[in-house]
Order: C-alpha cells, then sequence, then structure tokens
C-alpha cells in the first residue's frame, strides 16, 4: 500500500527525512518532465531537478496543504528552470556545449516526444499530476489514486479527461 | 490499436526518455543534510497548521533564542559514541547483507561468518544472475555462470570481502567522536540513528537497542544465522574447472580467462604508470595511460578522477566534468558513497569555465565534510589521496602528517569560499583554534560559496620525516 503525499509531507515535518527521500523517488520523472520541457536538455534538468527538490524541502513547512506536495512541487521545478534559464544568460550560453559532453545515455527528446512532453505541461494541474505519475513515474492507478489522496473512480475520469486534451492539443499542433 | 492505447503507449515513452538519475535521491540528501543536517524541527513543523499556531510557534522561537538555545542552526556537533557500535559487533558471527535494486530485486547478497579475532572466516556473495563466490576457510570458489566455468584460489592469493574486515575497519573508528548524526530516525519502519561515517564518506543506521549497524553504503545488515550449507562450495557438473590454487596440477586456461587476466596487467601496468607520470605534472602522457585503463576497466573510479584531474591541469575543462561526472554516477549509484572530493574537482572545473551555479552546487556538497575535517583530519584522508596519486605509495612516514592535512584543507576552503580567519600553520595552537572555531561558525551562520582563485594560501608545513 503506497503511503500519500500528504502522510509523507507530514512525516517529513515530524522530523523523517527519509519520507522525503520516498518523495524525491516518487516524483523524479515528473519533475524532470517539467524541468526537461523549459531548458530542453537532460543534464541541465537533471540539476534543475537537484535544486528544485532542495528548494522544496526548504519550502516544505510553508506548505498549507500537503496532500497538494505534487502541484506544489512542480511549479517549483517550473520556476527553478525558468531562473536557471534567466538567471545568467552567459552561462545558458556555455550549457549547451557542456551538455554535449555530459550527454545522458537517453539523449535529446525527438521532435515528437517534445510536442507531447508540451502538451502535458499544458495539462490542467490535477490531470498532469495524474498523466506523470501514471506513465512517466510507473505508478498503477489504484497507487496514483492513493498518492494523490483521490479515488480510483476520479483519478480514471481525471486520465480519461487528459488524454481527450492531449489528443486535442497534439491535433492542433499537427495542424 | 485503439487511439487511447497509442497514446498511452506514447506517454510511456516518453517517460523513458526522460529517463531517471539513480543518484539523485542521494545527492538531494547530501544536499538537504548539508543545509539543514538536524532536519525540521517540531517548532518549524508547527508553521502549518494555524495562524494562531504560527503565532505560538513564533513566540516560542523568540523565547528559544532569547535561551541561546539553537535548534534551527547547521551544526556539525551532533555525535554519536561509535565505540558502542565497535563493541557490540565483536559480539557478531554472521552477518547478511543485502543490496536490491530499484525494483526490489537482490542485486547482491551476501553472508559473512566473522572469528574471534575479527577477520573473515567464511564468506559467500551472489550476483544473480551471473556470479556466485564462496569461500568456505580454505578455498575460494568463483562460478562465472554465463561462462560456465569455476576458478579455485586459494585465500591468501584472492579473497572478497565486504568493506573489508569490518569488525577490524570499525575497531578504526573507535574513539573517534566526529559522526554527523540524526537520532530515531525512521529506516523503512525501523527506529535508527542515522550516522555519518565521514572517514569513509558513507551513511549507515544503527540499531538505538542494539548499537548494530543495520543499513551500511546502500546494504541492509541482519544477523541471523546463515542456512545449513551457505558456505558450502558446490561445483556443478559439467562445469570447466580452474585450480589456481598452490599444488593443483597446472591447467590450460580458457580463452577469456587469459584474455582477463592480460588485460588486468595491462590496466595495472598503465595504472601505476599513470599515477607516476601525473604527479611528475605530464598530464598529456598521464591522461594517455589512465585512458587505456578506463577502456579495459570502465568501472576504476581512481583511473576516472586522476584522467578528470590529468585534463584539468590542461586546461580540458569539459572533459575533466565529464570524467569527474562519471566517477560521481559511479560511486553514489553502486556504492551509495558521496565523492567529496570528487565535488570539489568538478566544482573547481566548472567555476574554471565560469559556470558559477553548477560550481557552487558541487562546492555546497563537499563543504560539510571539509569543515568537519578541521577537527576530524581523517575527513581529509580522501582530499588529500585525490590530490596525490601516489599517496597509496608512500610510506606512513611520507604522508601528509595531521598538520599539513588542515593547512591543505584550509588551502581548499579559502578557495572555494573567499574567506581567510587567518590560519597559519606557523602559529600557535590556541591562535588557530580560534581560526577553526571561526571557520565552524561561518559555515554555520552562513556557508556561502564564493569561489576566489586569487585567495591567500597557507604555507604547508614540511614534517621532519620529509626533509
Amino acid at each position: 500500500m503506497v503511503q500519500a503525499d500528504s502522510e509523507l509531507v507530514n512525516a517529513v515535518l515530524d522530523g523523517n527525512k527519509d519520507a522525503f527521500a520516498i518523495l524525491v523517488k516518487r516524483y523524479e520523472r515528473p519533475v524532470r518532465a517539467v524541468a526537461l520541457a523549459v531548458v530542453g536538455d537532460h543534464h541541465l534538468a537533471t540539476d534543475v531537478s537537484q535544486d528544485a527538490f532542495v528548494k522544496a524541502y526548504e519550502a516544505l513547512a510553508g506548505l498549507r496543504k500537503p496532500g497538494a506536495f505534487g502541484p506544489w512541487l512542480m511549479k517549483i521545478t517550473r520556476r527553478c528552470a525558468l531562473n536557471f534559464v534567466r538567471r545568467d544568460p552567459k552561462e545558458a550560453q556555455l550549457e549547451p556545449a557542456a551538455a554535449g559532453i555530459l550527454e545522458s545515455p537517453d539523449g535529446q527528446l525527438d521532435e515528437d516526444k517534445q510536442a507531447l512532453l508540451a502538451a502535458v505541461v499544458r495539462l490542467p494541474e490535477a490531470e498532469r499530476q495524474v498523466v506523470m505519475l501514471r506513465y512517466f513515474a510507473g505508478h498503477s492507478v489504484k497507487d496514483v489514486a492513493g498518492i494523490v489522496g483521490r479515488s480510483v473512480g476520479t483519478v480514471t475520469k481525471q486520465l480519461s479527461r487528459a488524454h481527450k486534451r492531449l489528443r486535442n492539443i497534439l491535433e492542433r499542433s499537427e495542424k | 490499436m485503439s487511439a487511447k492505447d497509442n497514446l498511452e503507449e506514447k506517454l510511456e515513452g516518453l517517460g523513458q526518455a526522460i529517463g531517471s538519475d539513480r543518484s539523485l535521491i542521494q545527492t538531494v540528501m547530501t544536499r538537504i543534510n548539508a543545509r539543514t543536517p538536524a532536519g525540521f524541527s517540531r517548532i518549524e513543523r508547527r508553521f502549518t497548521m494555524s495562524r494562531l499556531m504560527k503565532l505560538a510557534a513564533a513566540a516560542a522561537i523568540i523565547i528559544v533564542a532569547l535561551l541561546g538555545v539553537r535548534f534551527l542552526d547547521k551544526s556539525l556537533s551532533t555525535t554519536y559514541a561509535f565505540d558502542q557500535t565497535v563493541e557490540a559487533v565483536k559480539n557478531v558471527r554472521f552477518m547478511h547483507v543485502v543490496q536490491r535494486d530499484e525494483t526490489g530485486q537482490i542485486e547482491d547478497e551476501r553472508w559473512i561468518e566473522i572469528g574471534p579475532d575479527g577477520f573473515q572466516v567464511r564468506y559467500r556473495q551472489d550476483n544473480p544472475p551471473n556470479r556466485l563466490i564462496v569461500e568456505d576457510g580454505q578455498t575460494v570458489s568463483v562460478y562465472y555462470k554465463d561462462k560456465n566455468s569455476v576458478i579455485l584460489y586459494d585465500p591468501k592469493d584472492q579473497q572478497y570481502q565486504w568493506i573489508g574486515n569490518l569488525r577490524v575497519a570499525l575497531n578504526e573508528l573507535a574513539g573517534q567522536a566526529s559522526m554527523v548524526i540524526e537520532k530515531n530516525v525512521d529506516y523503512w519502519g525501523r527506529k535508527a540513528h542515522h550516522v555519518r561515517w565521514l572517514t569513509l564518506n558513507v551513511d549507515c543506521y544503527i540499531d538505538p537497542e542494539t548499537k548494530l549497524p543495520i543499513a551500511m553504503a546502500g546494504y541492509q545488515i541482519s544477523y541471523e544465522d546463515p542456512p545449513e550449507g551457505i558456505f558450502d562450495i558446490v561445483i556443478p557438473e559439467g562445469v570447466v574447472v580452474v585450480d589456481k590454487r598452490p599444488g593443483a596440477p597446472p591447467v590450460e586456461e580458457p580463452e577469456w580467462m587469459k584474455i582477463k587476466d592480460n588485460n588486468a596487467k595491462i590496466a595495472q601496468q598503465n595504472f601505476d604508470e599513470a599515477r607516476m607520470m601525473s604527479a611528475a605534472g605530464e598530464y598529456e602522457k598521464a591522461a594517455e595511460l589512465f585512458k587505456n585503463v578506463v577502456e579495459i576497466q570502465p568501472g576504476s573510479n581512481w583511473a576516472w578522477f586522476w584522467l578528470g584531474k590529468a585534463h584539468y591541469e590542461l586546461g580540458e575543462y569539459d572533459s575533466a566534468i565529464y570524467e569527474f561526472s562519471k566517477v560521481i554516477e559511479m560511486l553514489t549509484k553502486s556504492f551509495k558513497v558521496v565523492p567529496h572530493y570528487c565535488h570539489l574537482a568538478r566544482g573547481l572545473a566548472y567555476a574554471a569555465k565560469g559556470m558559477k551555479d553548477m560550481a557552487r552546487r558541487d562546492f555546497e556538497t563537499g563543504l560539510p565534510v571539509m569543515i568537519d575535517a578541521l577537527r576530524n583530519i581523517k575527513s581529509a584522508t580522501s582530499f588529500d589521496y585525490a590530490d596525490d596519486p601516489l599517496y597509496k605509495d608512500l610510506p606512513e612516514d611520507k604522508r601528509p602528517t595531521a598538520e599539513q592535512s588542515l593547512a591543505m584543507m584550509i588551502n581548499r576552503l579559502r578557495l572555494i569560499t573567499g574567506q581567510n580567519f587567518g590560519y597559519d600553520p606557523g602559529k600557535a595552537v590556541v591562535e588557530n583554534e580560534q581560526a577553526i572555531a571561526a571557520w565552524e561558525d561561518w559555515f554555520k551562520s552562513s556557508g556561502r560559496i564564493q569561489f576566489t582563485p586569487d585567495a591567500e594560501l597557507v604555507h604547508i608545513p614540511m614534517a621532519p620525516s620529509q626533509q
């Protein structure tokens, strides 16, 4: 039985750092996805992901609803990624060169995948979270429901709506 | 196939392409521990409750501050008396050590019998699906299932261990108090003390009742008696047996083994020569030789590291960053060890390229151990070794003294922080004590990274035995 995000967040706030490690593992791919959508490079996305998790940890005491950890973390990630690109244009120019050398085994995303990722990132918050947990992090629908603290039925509906929306976004972008 | 199925497939494919970084958890937790070793205090926790609670908590913080109690600082001062673990391990006869992959499958399982003298008596290491090693006390057998071959060795010639002879290794830590620890954390449902074994950069979890380690370097440890016959060497029928024990009749080695042995020999020769070249400042030659080593032995972390150092010295920073990143990935992934010295080295390479944020992140990872080394000089060993490829060849009396290690660490700190604090190896101990305390205070209150390539460095004193 998976632990809900809210339980893990409360455990972290009660001093259990291992609970945060579980959250890191759980949201690693969703966070990378959001970072990748902004910075467009695996290596930089790794660095942004690290920053985002560290910032989330430091700001965790200010999270009003522990159950909203996922969407909140995505916002932090996006901010980190944007800051990373904006903060130092000189550095941002230098980094793709380094990234070429530090290429991850996964390489760069091809165009189709970039388009799909951009569409996922544009989904409404709740749908984006369940899509990422289901397909990027590989959780079952039941586990996703447990993680986000919603019923299996609700998650199924959200996934279904997300599919419809993604197809629409992708069709529009193909025209 | 329906449109929905196709979309789901594409989403799953995207998830795979996004990839993952197995060292992420370790890196993030190290950075978090570096910034907030104590975790959230209960006072911080209450800020999430309500406005009233916020006010109450704020009041409590003010009172606490007035009382001069520091709950929220970056102190590294919490210690664990490691001697109790050393004592507890003395009574251990059997250890069962398991490492699993992310899906829960066993990657590495070991049974170890420890003799009354603390040394390994019998041993079994199973790395599914291909390798099984058994030492029954007289013979070591290595079964390469994919090669359908068993090699027999005398334990004096070839022995496999886990973190060396553990009890002997732990004994060396007796009396050392400078351990970073978080007491009574939840370790997968068990209460445990979280200890950082700084000398080896390894995290471990100690059972508060028995004082025995229940996890170390990513391995889970238990102390039950092994199943009957676990240390028996069983040679399956039909396998090729190569007996390398003294006195055994000579046998023709299989071709794959000849190639393996020959490659190992070439790698060792290249490695030894490369270290000498590196120490002599012949970085181009050293880089060439280290490259040969990593081609033959891609898992040689020190060859990768010194290859990176050679490239750094040659001004080839991109290559250096790549090679240092390999080391960091290798050690955090396979051994759950954070190579702080390598973060420092990579940070310097990033800094040389003007990539300040990347440099800062690496420096921040190394900083807590560097500060700790000011009082626990053993924590500086890996930095000293990283800076001198011939370190292990030196006799004990030629290796850096504690005073020299300290001065070298001060210089590293000055370089990445821009702080000085007046440490001087020529000054009296009391005056330098003030400088060390100033470093610690600075780390607790700020810890701000400021790469300062022109920092004033202290003179490294010569020891009489080295003159």
